[in-house]
């Protein structure tokens, strides 16, 4: 019988292998010795770089065009390239910020640095294509670097009870995931979502009910990994547990990952029974949105907080995927870009504050804090108007783009729904900045920065204001509008 | 012929099945889990997938339930451990509706089923076609995946330096 | 093709049959007296004072793991050899070499990292 070797284009594939080998670099650099070494994150950073001139040089050599290689496994389009901007920023971003924190804790150098590029490498994979295997793969490969991470400080307690708990429960999503590929594929004959689009849009509404029930394992399955409600219970335990760098690595690229697959699933192949699943997707929404703010309105430790809060961004980012329409794809990526920012910008900070063994992540052990470091006080505010979605910071236009979105996809009542949940966002977003800015400090201390810290800090509030001057530029430029 | 050695063999799968979530000892569950697991191998076979039945023989009833064993000597699980919860009524009702919930899905699909001739053939050439021309991308991302896994089982298991 | 398996089902059935003829029978004939001191556990002659189990190293389990992850190296490497010939003859280029020279590079990156580690030592 014939035999044909896939055609490959290396160029379309070049941050994602480049990416992996560096991790893998990462893992082996200076492990010959015997000890520790302290040098392998210029690797992982200089691995990092690499993918992301590779990117920068995808996006111009297919701008505005679509392909595919890998014998249609791998596709370039301006929502891999996008959200490929988004992973590697996450990672640039989280290597800076742990630095000082896997010297201070004593954390494995080669294990952390490797697991994150690893992990980056899962999320690009996931984003980056339209057959469900590589999806699932893309998602074992994100997943278990990320399981990994979020328990490698292993003298903390709370540290092995969060990887834990992440992993019995990410490997049980896992499995409903697989279930519901699996009866897609049974109901549809084909595991290629453009395929599956024009398969789903031919046969119309007489649809075989286990094509429903594969839709709801999936979104299970989804539901898990980006912390939608109710499968949300793992993130304040995981969020808390985790070291702070990881967690803000894993708030927004898991969640990006996971969204960039729901979209290509829900938007572009399942677009066509769309009343079928939107009310479920609603009410999910809706849900997600109301659940995250009560509990976030009642927590007292700041990383639980921002846990609860990214709950809640998990609802609006699904309320961009209910819409569906092309304007809605660009939201959601602009979206996450700028929580990219905001969120591990926000992580930074508490790491600095949390101190040796992060002792000091409660709300109250901020008091004060503009009197003994102001510049820090600031870039925390505006870190916190941005997550509130307070104009003119990036996070009021990711909001703004989502909610037009969904009215010009026809859901209004949703969009208001939004509005409201938003505005009660504001009161936890801004009660820690009237605890740092008017009373009077308290007996903290805060160590001195390194200055990757700095430097991760700097950048995270200057895309965090930058994208929020510009956002058509950034659309049009990273997303290629 | 074939509907009465998939009898034979569902039967057991579901037995085994049940006696590894009822029993006390955790041996005893895991020799149930292997028993299960040989049933399965032979629906597969039943399946024509014969690759994967030799696989689910020598990985899983192999290795991994070796592993299980491990596990089991290392934690020095006892009968005693066991533990009566009351909230395992809740966990059988919702069980067995989602059991009711999936068979109407799969009664209905018996229409749309395909014909036995144009089954495929699942032997190792067969897979190894498929595998290495059209999937050879996840098969290289399964490589990473085992590293990452070796790479967890060390980091979580050396001695504190 | 079903058929080819009828061999393997009966080896099942007597390999499974004769075990379970013996104990049987043994159960049934044979006779059962138990006394207390027949049932203790034997540890030559001396009263047994705790159960069997002693702490166990942790290098078994080490051990075990990485066997499985080369164990499926294997499984992935057998469908690869039957094909082998075929690939070559058929389209003339060794990218079917390179494909399990990819795959085997990233696991020997895997190996590399569990010996240095320590991980294979066993004293």
């Amino acid at each position: 019988m014939e035999i044909k070797i896939p055609d490959i284009n290396w160029l379309m594939a070049s941050p994602i292998v480049i990416l992996s080998i560096f991790g893998m670099l990462t893992l082996i650099f200076g492990i010959a010795k015997g000890r520790h070494t302290k040098k392998a994150v210029f690797v992982a950073l200089l691995g990092t770089l690499l993918a992301l001139v590779s990117n920068f040089i995808c996006l111009f050599e297919f701008w505005q065009k679509t392909n595919s290689t890998f014998s249609e496994m791998l596709t370039s389009d301006y929502i891999s390239t996008g959200f490929n901007f988004i992973f590697l920023t996450v990672t640039l971003l989280s290597i800076f910020v742990s630095h000082k924190y896997v010297q201070d804790e004593n954390l494995p150098e080669n294990e952390y640095y490797g697991m994150m590029l690893l992990s980056a490498a899962g999320m690009m994979l996931m984003a980056s294509t339209t057959n469900l295997v590589v999806v699932f793969t893309g998602l074992e490969v994100m997943s278990i670097a990320l399981y990994i991470l979020a328990g490698i400080k292993r003298n903390e307690l709370k540290s092995l009870e969060a990887a834990l708990k992440y992993f019995l429960l990410g490997a049980f999503a896992s499995g409903f995931f697989l279930y519901g590929i699996s009866m897609l594929y049974g109901a549809t004959g084909t595991l290629d979502l453009k395929i599956m689009a024009e398969i789903v849009s031919k046969n119309g509404t007489e649809f075989p009910m286990i094509l429903m029930v594969g839709i709801t394992f999936l979104i299970v399955g989804f539901g898990f990994k980006v912390a939608l409600a109710p499968f949300h219970v793992w993130t304040p335990d995981v969020y808390e547990g985790a070291s702070s760098p990881v967690t803000g690595f894993m708030s927004v690229g898991a969640k990006a990952a996971g969204f960039a697959a729901f979209m290509r699933v829900f938007d572009v192949a399942l677009i066509s029974i769309k009343t079928d699943w939107i009310d479920v997707l609603a009410v999910l929404a809706i849900l997600t949105m109301v659940i995250g703010n009560i509990l976030a309105l009642q927590q007292t430790n700041f990383k639980r907080l921002l846990a609860y809060s990214s709950i809640t961004h998990a609802g609006y980012l699904l309320l961009g995927i209910i819409a569906g329409n092309e304007l809605s794809s660009q939201a959601i990526m602009f979206y996450l870009f700028s929580y990219a920012f905001m969120n591990i910008g926000a992580f930074a900070i508490i790491t600095l504050v949390g101190n040796k063994n992060e002792q000091f992540v409660n709300v109250t052990d901020f008091t004060g804090l503009a009197k003994k470091k102001p510049l820090l006080a600031f870039l925390l505010t505006i870190f916190l108007f941005s997550l509130a979605g307070i104009p003119p910071m990036a996070g009021f236009f990711g909001k703004y783009f989502i909610f037009s979105a969904l009215i010009k996809s026809g859901a209004t009542n949703l969009a208001i729904i939004g509005v409201l949940n938003a505005v009660v966002g504001v009161y936890y977003y801004l009660s820690p900045i009237v605890l740092v800015w008017m009373k009077e400090p308290n007996e903290v201390e805060i160590n001195d920065t390194n200055p990757m810290l700095k430097f991760a800090l700097i950048i995270s509030a200057l895309g965090t204001i930058l994208i929020g001057i510009f956002p058509s530029q950034v659309m049009s430029f990273l997303f290629q509008i | 012929m074939e509907l009465a050695i998939f009898i034979v063999l569902a039967v057991l799968a579901i037995s085994s099945a049940v006696v590894v979530i009822t029993q006390k000892s955790p041996v005893y569950s895991v020799l149930a889990l292997v028993s299960t697991f040989f049933a399965l191998a032979g629906i597969y076979v039943l399946l024509n997938a014969y690759f994967l039945a030799m696989i689910q023989i020598a990985v899983y009833a192999g290795a991994i339930m070796v592993l299980f064993l491990f596990v089991v000597m290392l934690l020095n699980l006892k009968e005693q451990y066991y533990v009566e919860n009351p909230k395992k009524i809740i966990g059988g009702v919702l069980g067995l509706a989602f059991v009711f919930a999936l068979l109407f899905p799969i009664f209905e699909i018996e229409k749309n089923l395909v014909p036995e001739s144009q089954m495929p053939v699942g032997d190792a050439y067969n897979i190894g076609i498929r595998l290495f021309t059209d999937y050879v991308f996840p098969f290289e991302i399964a490589s990473i995946i085992l590293l990452i896994a070796t790479v967890g089982a060390i980091v979580f298991t050396k001695k504190h330096s | 093709m079903l058929i080819d398996y009828l061999p393997l089902l009966i080896v099942f059935l007597a390999a499974v049959g004769f075990s379970v003829f013996n104990w049987g029978l043994s159960h049934l004939v044979g006779p059962s007296n138990p006394d207390s001191k027949k049932l203790e556990v034997y540890e030559s002659g001396v009263t047994p004072d705790s159960d069997a189990r002693l702490k166990f190293s942790i290098k078994f389990y080490i051990i075990s793991m990485i066997f499985i992850i080369f164990d499926i190296e294997i499984v992935f490497m057998y469908p690869w050899a039957t094909v082998f010939k075929d690939f070559l003859i058929k389209t003339g280029s060794h990218f079917i070499f390179f494909e399990m020279a990819t795959f085997v590079l990233i696991l020997l990156v895997g190996y590399y990292y569990a010996w240095k580690k320590g991980a294979l030592e066993w004293e």
